[in-house]
């Protein structure tokens, strides 16, 4: 175990070494100088040289890799062009938004798909099965901006049971500000016992989340289908059978334990899918994620925050990817941890 | 001549021109926006971000709360008024007869939010500071020197008469700032960027700011004037302008700076809210790249100017909000006038400017700014009505910096068209337009047009010299200097942009002023 | 030599009866047969074909769905069903482009990474995990902010960030192929590398990359949407689905259709390749046979 854990810790390293290689290298390759994004284009030849040499842009592209990754893991990640604030500290203060996003997202997404696809192998064939099939490859093909569109004129503006955009109402914060100890509202909310507000937080979080479950409950809804077609033919799961357990509990608890290793692993990737997925989903609901946050630096070539966000990015994946790995050997012996 | 920074102000502010936008939601605001928020906090939605909060350098859309923290010498009323300028710090100014020195006796007994005295040295200090480092300035150009005879007496000496009142009230790098916070920005060059600290003498200071998200301005006890009726502002920094409308019609907030144009007919039928219009100091030109062949030939260009739908293109990128434009020069400030000849939308003639001057099969590369939603509407328009004359366009979104450093480089490199959005940095669309976009200029700065013409410059060098003195004959002079523009064709002008208005019926004290079309002050605000 | 027995066939009779069985399969290729068609006729078939070409008509402004207008008009008076029309062409020809120079730089790539295998498989696949370690998209988003947003540039993006997969996946299979008999025996007989690769390996991955390529079809044009969508993408006046769902986004709550149909349009196309992908890969993968 401690073996397997080292060598994914040392390719998931090396992975991330390569991909701030390519940041940096993406950031310097572009035609206009780091030195002019950062004065503006008023700049002076005498500044450009000034700022360069600030920057230590004049050095060789070894040496300014060297101190670009050393000012990373050191917690310095450069100022924002934007907004002229520490890019750690932008990350920072977004991430609980987004994560408070994605983790409800995923929780509805396993939930939905995990019913449906259990049912669906259960019922292969049958009408139901082709209508969930239905469903979820429509999941999956969804365009994730449109959706959240199409929910807003059907739940704001026609039904008008749902706030159109943002984490909260405006008089929350003064009408029962939340105690902020996760950063996570809806969590923050309950644990002070704060009702009102975890009501307000609740019912903003609700079409956003939505929208972001469509593609991985899709998938997962797809693939636990499949892996439960299969176990639900294999010799153990007959045996159980045989041996007079209901057929509710072979299903629940026997077939889907063995069909959860391949779904925790596809889980894995759309999990990391839906990190960039929060990019639209934030933007079409005013989210103040880092999704957000992005989408702008990216629209306004903001180098720091860029590389920032895509470091960020880059490891949450590995991370996500590791974790999945670990998960899979957990509750698959036979997966060996080699 | 506005920095790039304040290009990109103006772009974060036309999109609250420009994406003026969505829903007719009124009654569909539900859960969170039927109860009005608790009364006294003033919620604004704006698109307005701070490049920096140091009001000596600030020249972009940061003054949107800079206008409600600092204060200048004087404001400038708006157009139409019986004053044309209020006294602020300053309570009364005179000039001698050359219009080349001027005496401002200012206000007594005002206090700066961090306890510091508002006298002359003060002021003179923060003139100098401006001067010196200002983002802005060259608006104090004129100025030779600025001297406190006494503790309320501030006295400035010019090279040349210069209209000094427009400058006092200049939107951007004429604030009054603290010594104390002056001199500590000296030592510290982001003494000013938590936000928190300011050196104001404004009805408000900054209680709490978080980047991207908001700013809470609270109101400052010890304020000489009159002092808001909402004691806390708290502005929601939100770049899009639908959300904007959304948030304003949901009840989340009361005001909105930045609302989606298109979408102000249904704002209009929102029985909470008196929706009106504005004139403003911005228009939208553009330039021809007159060093290239055969846009070099006025033929040419004057081909074009007749292909532009001119009126399509103010109801299509200004959505209506927009009113025909005489020249370089917007209606709202001196020295525009209806005197100035314009083009009329005429594909035939344009047609046959265009085969007398034997050209054929054209191609051109028209560049705008990305972050501009009017151009993005109406660039598809002016392709359009090109093609139907054999003229192709391809069209070029790019960030304003980059639009500008391309047109900005070598002409014979550079774009064929490029459109821009401007507007004055203070009141004189003489010594700012026509000289900043047209003047001849070794190296391209905002004459990206490229244009040579010693008649237009012998003019507005002329007409520079009476602009205190004699405002009539500058005016004249000027009109006759914008008359060879316009017939030259080195440029074309679009229309001059106009601002909705949207105030909800609960809320007075919302009026229009084109000189601080980005602010709004909150001060003035009351609860019907 | 004799031809050896590939281990998956390309589509033979039995497989298109198969194919024909399966309802969500016909209206998967259905779906995709109408958008080449409608690519192909858009002149033909857009009942305002200037407009579907970007002319603009301003009195026709903001209208909503007709008879004349089916879907209504844009804020430029342009008839929607016109621009979806037209915009069928961008969206197949970007998709179809990104995946046919992905499969072009992954699959070369990946065979030799999987039937060479030692160092150089090592070095192809750290560089190919590099680009796959960046979430989806993000890569081709920073890619098209550096480079400048436009329908090309987004369209090589999506090339940078989409040949690893190929690459991957063709390793994986040249990897299991190399040792069957019939690639061992090619050897013996002296054959060149490039040979087997090209007459054996190749031929048996072909199953697989259909499958593959033509759920990423859907994929991809997903993703040029969407990047058109928040402003990386495709910029006025092309008719792009994704750029005219954010045109609208202003408009959408009162005139919900500049959103609504563009958005189908893709959701629909994305639909059809990715039904088309599962009845090919159900219809070519033997263990699925006879479900």
């Amino acid at each position: 175990m401690t073996r397997f854990l080292l060598r994914r810790a040392a390719t998931s390293a090396l992975v991330l070494l390569g991909v701030m290689l390519a940041t940096f290298l993406l950031a310097r390759v572009v035609p206009a100088s780091p030195a002019v994004a950062y004065i503006g284009p008023k700049a002076q030849p005498a500044d450009i040289a000034r700022v360069e040499r600030e920057l230590g842009l004049d050095q060789p592209l070894h040496i300014q890799f060297w101190r670009y990754l050393s000012d990373m893991l050191t917690g310095d990640w450069g100022d924002s062009i934007g907004t002229k604030q520490p890019v750690l500290q932008e990350i920072g203060t977004r991430l609980p938004a987004t994560l408070e996003l994605l983790i409800v997202a995923m929780v509805v997404a396993v939930a939905v798909g995990l019913v449906l696809g259990v049912i669906a192998a259960r019922r292969k064939g049958t009408k139901l099965d082709h209508l969930i099939r239905l469903l979820s490859i429509g999941g999956v093909s969804m365009p994730a901006f449109w959706l959240g569109l199409l929910l807003q004129v059907v739940f704001v503006r026609a039904l008008g049971l749902l706030p159109p955009t943002g984490r909260l109402g405006p008089e929350t914060p003064f009408v029962s500000p939340i105690t902020e100890l996760t950063g996570l509202y809806t969590v923050d909310a309950l644990l002070t016992g704060n009702m009102t507000a975890f009501g307000d937080a609740f019912l903003h979080i609700l079409l956003p989340a939505a929208t972001l479950a469509a593609y991985p409950a899709g998938v997962v809804a797809r693939m636990t289908r499949a892996t439960m077609i299969e176990t639900l033919s294999q010799d153990h799961v007959r045996t159980a059978r045989a041996y007079g357990l209901a057929e509710r509990t072979v299903t629940w608890r026997i077939a889907l334990r063995n069909a959860l290793p391949p779904v925790t692993t596809v889980f894995g990737l759309t999990l990391a899918y839906s990190l960039t997925g929060t990019f639209f989903v934030e933007v079409v609901f005013n989210w103040p994620g880092l999704g957000q946050f992005a989408a702008q630096a990216l629209l306004n070539v903001d180098y720091p925050a860029i590389m920032g966000v895509t470091v960020l990015g880059a490891v949450g994946y590995v991370l996500v990817n590791l974790v999945v790995d670990l998960i899979q050997a957990r509750l698959d012996p036979r997966v060996g941890l080699a | 001549m506005p920095t790039p920074l304040k290009r990109r102000g103006t772009a974060a502010a036309l999109l609250a021109v420009a994406l003026t936008a969505v829903t007719a939601c009124g009654g569909g605001g539900g859960g969170a926006g039927a109860k009005p928020p608790p009364a006294r906090v003033l919620n604004v939605a704006t698109s307005a971000n701070i490049t920096t909060w140091d009001p000596v350098k600030s020249f972009s859309t940061e003054i949107f709360y800079m206008a409600n923290v600092y204060e200048p010498l004087l404001w400038k009323n708006p157009p139409g008024s019986a004053e044309p300028f209020r006294p602020a710090l300053a309570e009364s100014w005179e000039a001698s007869a050359d219009k080349k020195t001027w005496t401002f006796k200012l206000r007594q007994n005002v206090t700066f939010h961090d306890g510091e005295k508002f006298n002359a040295a003060a002021a003179k200090a923060s003139v100098e500071a401006a001067q010196e480092r200002g983002g802005a300035s060259f608006i104090w150009a004129p100025l030779k020197n600025v001297k406190a005879p006494d503790d309320h007496t501030l006295v400035f000496t010019l090279k040349y008469a210069a209209p000094m009142e427009l400058i006092a009230s200049s939107m951007y790098g004429a604030w009054m700032v603290s010594p104390k916070a002056l001199a500590a920005a000296k030592g510290n060059d982001k003494h000013f960027e938590s936000g928190t600290v300011d050196g104001g003498t404004g009805p408000y200071k900054v209680t709490e700011y978080q980047p991207g998200k908001q700013v809470v301005l609270r109101g400052f006890d010890g304020y000489w004037g009159q002092k808001g009726a909402y004691p806390t502002v708290v502005s929601h920094i939100t770049p899009e302008a639908v959300t904007q409308q959304q948030m304003l019609q949901g009840g989340q907030v009361d005001l909105a700076s930045g609302l989606p144009l298109e979408n102000i007919g249904q704002l209009k039928a929102d029985p909470n809210l008196d929706v009106g219009e504005c004139a403003t100091a911005s228009n939208y030109v553009g330039f021809f790249n007159t060093a290239r062949k055969p846009l070099d030939n006025p033929k040419v260009r004057q081909a074009l100017s007749h292909a532009l739908p001119y009126d399509d293109i103010i109801k299509i990128g200004g959505e209506g909000f927009g009113s025909k434009a005489y020249g370089a020069v917007p209606q709202s400030i001196f020295p525009g006038g209806t005197d100035v000849p314009t083009y009329t939308y005429d594909l035939a003639k344009a047609k046959a400017l265009l085969d007398e001057a034997g050209v054929s099969g054209l191609k051109l590369k028209m560049t705008y700014a990305a972050e501009n939603q009017a151009q993005k509407r109406f660039a598809p328009l002016i392709k359009d009505s090109f093609s139907k004359i054999g003229v192709d366009v391809e069209i070029s979104p790019m960030l304003f910096n980059q639009q500008w450093e391309l047109g900005k480089g070598d002409p014979a490199k550079a774009q064929d068209i490029f459109l821009l959005l401007y507007w004055p940095t203070y009141s004189d669309g003489g010594s700012d337009n026509l000289y900043s976009l047209f003047h001849s200029s070794e190296k391209p700065f905002f004459n990206l047009s490229y244009w040579k013409n010693k008649e237009f410059d012998g003019l507005l060098a002329k007409a520079g010299t009476f602009t205190a003195t004699d405002p009539d004959k500058a005016k004249a002079l000027y009109t006759g200097a914008q008359k060879i523009l316009v017939d030259q064709a080195p440029g074309f002008f679009l229309y001059d942009v106009r601002n909705p208005l949207v105030s909800p019926k609960r809320i007075k004290g919302l009026t229009c002023n084109p000189d601080y079309a980005f602010n709004m002050f909150f001060n003035q605000l009351a609860p019907r | 030599m004799s031809k050896t027995p590939p281990i998956a066939t390309l589509p033979e009779r039995g497989v298109y009866r198969r194919l024909l069985r399966d309802g969500p399969a016909v209206l998967g290729f259905a779906l995709v047969a109408l958008l080449v068609l409608v690519a192909a006729f858009a002149p033909l078939l857009a009942p305002f074909p200037e407009q579907g070409a970007g002319a603009a008509s301003v009195a026709d402004r903001n209208l909503a769905p007709s008879l004349t207008h089916w879907f209504g008009t844009d804020a430029m008076g342009r008839d929607i069903l016109s621009r979806i029309v037209y915009g069928a062409r961008p969206a197949l020809l970007v998709s179809m482009a990104v995946v046919g120079l992905a499969v072009l730089v992954g699959v070369p790539l990946g065979l030799i990474a999987g039937f060479r295998g030692g160092r150089l498989d090592e070095a192809i696949m750290r560089v190919a995990d590099m680009f796959l370690a960046f979430p989806p998209l993000l890569l081709a988003m920073v890619v098209v902010s550096l480079l400048g947003p436009s329908l090309w540039n987004a369209a090589i993006a999506l090339v940078v960030s989409w040949w690893p997969w190929y690459a991957r996946l063709v390793r994986g299979l040249a990897l299991s192929l190399r040792e069957r008999p019939f690639v061992e025996g090619a050897r013996t007989l002296g054959l060149r590398d490039i040979t087997i690769m090209r007459r054996h390996i190749l031929p048996n991955c072909s199953s697989p990359i259909l499958v593959q390529a033509t759920t990423d079809i859907g994929t991809v044009l997903l993703a040029a949407g969407s990047l058109a969508f928040i402003g990386l993408g495709a910029q006025p006046p092309t008719p792009d689905w994704g750029l005219m769902v954010a045109e609208g986004r202003t408009y959408v709550f009162s005139h919900w259709w500049m959103s609504a149909f563009p958005g189908a349009a893709i959701f629909l196309a994305v639909l059809g390749f990715n039904l088309l992908g599962d009845a090919l890969r159900d219809a070519l993968d033997p263990r699925e046979v006879g479900r």
